[in-house]
């Protein structure tokens, strides 16, 4: 009796959850997809079939190419920081254990904070005439770069905001890997007389990789669609500092060419899975090794 | 009489609130196997990790081979040390986490040297197939192999194990143990073992330090401590079935039972307790017969645990515990006449703190 209910009652379970990401997942995208091989506007109605046109301007835009180097760079610069700082302040802190609590809690504000807050505190702060650092740097009569105007200085600001504020997050999960790696293992390490180097490499690398691994593989994702810092200190269109996001955002909705901009998103969807299917695969061996 | 070579000289140690350790004093002989057995919480690994040099007492002394070693580092103590959670290096084969120890800065062996030891201890601990996996990859038998082998590679002054045996299961307990035994036996290294498992100081002790809320409660070989346990604790640590405990009486015709039954056998020995009127009296399940006695008791449970069973019988206002020959016809709801070997039982003060010879 039970079994014969059986099929409408996991649907009512399951239900509710598969109409929604039918509707919101599965249902934008595949528009998304059939939207590539139109010609259509954001502007005015009535779309035609071009083929693989759009994917053909992506592929040959100079935009495109850049914006992919940028953001590579972009990626590579701020979670490499991010995790540097993130796990030497999570080190330093295993000596403080008396301050910890309320340093952690003072270091985790800027994570909290909205990224488009973010954006404009920082616009203030690095602004090049009345911003603090320049009046600042002023004061000690040292040189003030244009921060946010400047063609060499726009990314390393953005990228400076975006450590400032995710390094928190993993110096967050860099103490908790610390904290599990059991207190004996270091004392037996004493016992056989281990160097700090030994101990560092042999025994705290290998256990917490695993935990620096996946908060890496979440930075990464999220970095790679950096948008928000960009659009608050640049806006879409600047041409030294534009990522695959707000790159996608020009084209889209300033220049209207919805058609083009999904064709845009497309072959981000792809990249960024292929990158992140990559990164789980080598996460897992980390995870497997140390098991 | 031989010095001890470890010699712990009223330590006391606390933390915060807790004193963990209250001048607890022990020695260990060389080539002597020591015990240190009591319940959780009682201070046990406290004590090993002062000997270890881990931990520092507040006050008391700590000597090897005659000399304070208090404030040296366990590496200049030249002790190995086992824990119970294995603690290998998990990135390392076997043989590089059994190599380790003769690597270490200022103690680097020859190569050749390092080659036959790190064979012979495989081969003790029969692990010599295991060499070359990585030590994140073995099982936990074979990691706590590996970590008594990393300990045994040494050649340390001292061993010292902190319930190695309790993270694995009951079969490889046993087996692990009576290897432990034998290797002990063989190597003459005095050893410090902490444990809350009866049967695993029964088997690896020369003698057995007794310790109740950090303090010591008796020092003696296994065979003493079991039959002459000097407080209640002790006698509770030791026997499987626990030691039956009842409570007696002096009246106006002698020493009684709670339950009323007369015991006129106790009372030369108990001649100075008379005065207190009260004392409390120990006997092991193997020393209570079923038939026999004066007063009745009901069998509640019959629990065969292969060459012999346990029956628990009320009695006395109590439970009492009695192991008896597995072909001994007994059922639930019989009603039994218990007798006591009162030959071997064991007194006490009322307060369970001081043995009656």
């Amino acid at each position: 009796m039970e079994r014969s209910r059986g099929g409408l009652g996991r649907f009512a379970f399951v239900g509710p959850t598969l109409v929604l990401l039918i509707a919101f997942n599965l249902f934008p995208l595949l528009y998304n997809v059939v939207l590539s091989f139109t010609n259509a506007e954001l502007v005015g109605d009535g779309w035609k079939w071009i083929g693989g046109r759009n994917y053909e301007r992506v592929f040959t835009d100079a935009r495109f190419g850049a914006a992919v180097r940028r953001t590579a760079w972009f990626v590579f610069c701020a979670v490499g920081l991010e995790l540097g700082i993130g796990f030497a302040t999570a080190l330093a802190l295993q000596a403080f254990t008396r301050v910890r609590a309320v340093l952690v809690t003072a270091l985790l504000i800027p994570m909290m904070l909205s990224p488009a807050v973010m954006g404009l505190f920082w616009n203030l702060i690095l602004n090049g005439n009345h911003g603090i650092t320049n009046q600042t740097l002023d004061a000690l009569s040292l040189p003030q770069p244009q921060w946010l105007t400047d063609r060499e200085w726009k990314l390393f600001s953005v990228i400076l905001i975006d450590v400032w504020m995710w390094t928190p997050f993993l110096m967050l999960i860099s103490m908790a890997g610390l904290a599990a790696i059991p207190k004996t293992l270091y004392e037996a390490a004493e016992v056989d007389r281990a160097s700090r180097w030994t101990v560092f490499r042999r025994v705290t690398l290998p256990l917490v990789a695993p935990y620096l691994g996946l908060a890496v593989l979440l930075r990464f994702t999220d970095a790679l669609k950096q948008f928000d810092l960009v659009m608050a200190t640049q806006g879409p269109n600047d041409t030294s500092t534009q990522t695959l996001s707000t790159l996608l955002y020009q084209v889209t909705f300033r220049d209207g060419k919805v058609g083009l901009g999904s064709a845009y998103a497309c072959v981000i969807l792809v990249l960024v899975i292929a990158l992140a299917t990559v990164f789980t695969r080598y996460l897992e061996t980390i995870q497997r090794r140390t098991a | 009489m031989t010095a001890p070579f470890l010699e712990l000289r009223g330590i006391t140690k606390s933390f915060g609130a807790v004193r963990a350790l209250d001048g607890v004093s022990l020695g260990v002989l060389p080539g002597e196997r020591m015990v240190l057995l009591g319940p959780t919480g009682s201070g046990k690994t406290t004590a090993l990790r002062v000997a270890c040099g881990l931990e520092e007492p507040d006050s008391g002394d700590v000597c090897m081979a005659g000399e304070s070693v208090r404030g040296r580092s366990p590496a200049e103590r030249d002790v190995a040390l086992v824990f119970q959670n294995f603690s290998l290096y998990p990135s390392w084969s076997v043989r590089r986490n059994l190599e380790f120890p003769l690597r270490a800065p200022g103690r680097s062996a020859p190569e050749a040297e390092i080659r036959s030891r790190v064979g012979w201890a495989a081969e003790l601990l029969k692990i010599s197939s295991l060499l070359d996996r990585p030590a994140s990859r073995l099982s936990g038998g074979e990691m706590q192999r590996v970590a008594l082998g990393r300990a045994l590679v040494r050649r340390p002054r001292l061993y010292l194990m902190d319930e190695p045996l309790s993270n694995l299961d009951a079969k490889l307990r046993e087996s692990l143990r009576i290897e432990i035994a034998a290797f002990t036996r063989e190597l003459r290294t005095p050893l410090l073992y902490v444990t809350h498992d009866q049967a695993e100081a029964l088997s690896i002790a020369d003698r057995i330090a007794v310790l109740v809320d950090g303090k010591v409660q008796q020092i003696d070989r296994a065979e003493e401590v079991y039959r002459r346990p000097e407080t209640v604790a002790v006698a509770k640590l030791l026997g499987q079935p626990q030691i039956n405990i009842l409570k007696i009486h002096f009246s106006a015709d002698g020493w009684r039972l709670d339950g009323g039954m007369s015991l006129p056998e106790l009372g030369a020995r108990l001649r100075d307790a008379a005065a207190t009127g009260s004392a409390l009296i120990g006997v092991r399940p193997e020393h209570v017969a079923l038939t026999g006695g004066a007063a009745p008791a009901v069998v509640e449970v019959v629990e065969p645990i292969g060459p012999s069973k346990i029956v628990v019988a009320r009695f006395a206002g109590g439970r009492l515990h009695a192991l008896v020959d597995r072909d001994l016809p007994v059922r639930p709801g019989e009603e039994i006449r218990p007798s006591l070997d009162l030959q071997h039982s064991v007194l006490w003060t009322s307060d369970g703190a001081r043995r009656i010879p």
